[in-house]
């Protein structure tokens, strides 16, 4: 197998060093402005995908389901956490580990739902402007999620058991 | 906020840049052009399908392809391999940005092999972004073509053969060095080696 190694002409390189432009600051500025402008329509997106997350909650859990959540909550992860909605995104990121994880014990809907009602706490307006608020839904689910994670770990230790 | 190590006073020139976006969502595709606009872009295409990024492809050359392979409609770890197996000039060569959410465990080899320039965890922050945008610009790594993979070079630094081994490079060395011979020599006699001298005939 023979490698080739080249070096393509990449024409970004010579576009970015270009004259004229703008400053670093004035883009992440403009950038940031930008990006406010269209806050209240990303945040209703992410408020649909949260309740859509609630549906599939309530039903019987199968691998096309959990496919949906995953990629639901990677989505709210992603929008939400791009507004700095940080809370949000760690309690999407959690959900995505979760679903990912394959877990088909009888917690499995628990698990899912305690995270889904925690999404929903975080966007009503009186927890969203609360840092203790925010502080005790993450607090709650990672209690949750870590007694889940204490009982599986003896189950996985001693599979003939 | 940005970087310590970002000169916020440093020109950048992204007005002339034609950007196509491959996003899972159409909001997360206009987060992204927003970002784009704010930072000077003044052409992005925006798709959620690999379908419609496939179309584009064979009618515009693009200088850079931000793209999450989650993307709904079909599988974007295939479409980026086959974009740069494709051959077709300029655009088996753009630059691309992988960006990912939380990936799950089988796609994280698959994202590797896929030829991207860099990978970026989502939620995508601007100042990260335009570093990252940055850096690709500034990237000397080679382009390699080795059959199953073809992108840009994965190894960012050559640190010799691993310890206990002959190395598989022609130019790698098969001997220690040993000790230097001579004493090093002093900044001002290198600096007299290349400093330009009138030669006397």
């Amino acid at each position: 197998m023979v490698v080739r190694r080249f070096y393509p002409e990449i024409r970004l390189a010579k576009l970015v060093a270009a004259p004229g432009g703008q400053t670093i600051a004035e883009s992440l500025q403009r950038a940031a402005a930008e990006l406010e402008l269209i806050r209240e329509d990303c945040l209703r997106d992410v408020d649909a995908r949260i309740a859509r997350m609630v549906e599939l909650a309530a039903a019987p859990t199968n691998d096309q389901a959990d496919d949906e959540l995953h990629g639901l909550a990677n989505d709210v992860l992603n929008e939400g956490g791009g507004f700095g909605l940080t809370d949000l995104a760690e309690v999407a990121h959690s959900l995505c580990v979760f679903v990912s994880g394959g877990d088909r014990s009888s917690a499995h809907q628990r698990i899912v739902t305690v995270h889904v009602e925690a999404m929903r706490a975080l966007r009503r307006p009186q927890v969203e402007g609360n840092e203790a608020a925010r502080a005790a839904v993450l607090a709650g689910l990672r209690d949750v999620v870590s007694r889940h994670v204490a009982a599986e770990e003896p189950a996985k230790a001693s599979p003939a058991a | 906020m940005t970087s310590p190590n970002i000169n916020e006073l440093a020109r950048v020139n992204l007005s002339k840049a034609v950007v196509l976006v491959i996003e899972t969502t159409p909001h997360a595709a206009e987060m992204l052009g927003q970002i784009l606009k704010g930072f000077g872009v003044a052409e992005t295409h925006r798709v959620t399908s690999v379908k419609d990024a496939e179309k584009l492809i064979k009618t515009k050359s693009f200088d850079l392809i931000l793209v999450d392979p989650d993307v709904k409609d079909g599988d974007g770890y295939t479409f980026l391999r086959g974009l740069r197996a494709s051959g077709v000039e300029p655009n088996c060569y753009v630059p691309i940005v992988l960006m990912s959410g939380h990936a799950r465990i089988s796609n994280v080899k698959r994202a590797r092999d896929t030829g991207a320039n860099f990978f970026v965890s989502k939620p995508i922050a601007p100042n990260v972004l335009l570093q990252r945008i940055l850096w690709i610009a500034r990237d000397k790594r080679p382009f390699v073509d080795a059959g199953a993979y073809i992108g840009p070079d994965r190894r960012f630094k050559y640190e010799g053969p691993p310890a206990n081994s002959d190395g598989r490079r022609a130019n790698d060395l098969k001997e220690p060095l040993g000790d230097a011979g001579e004493p090093n020599m002093s900044q001002i006699e290198i600096d007299d080696l290349i400093k330009p001298q009138k030669v006397l005939v």
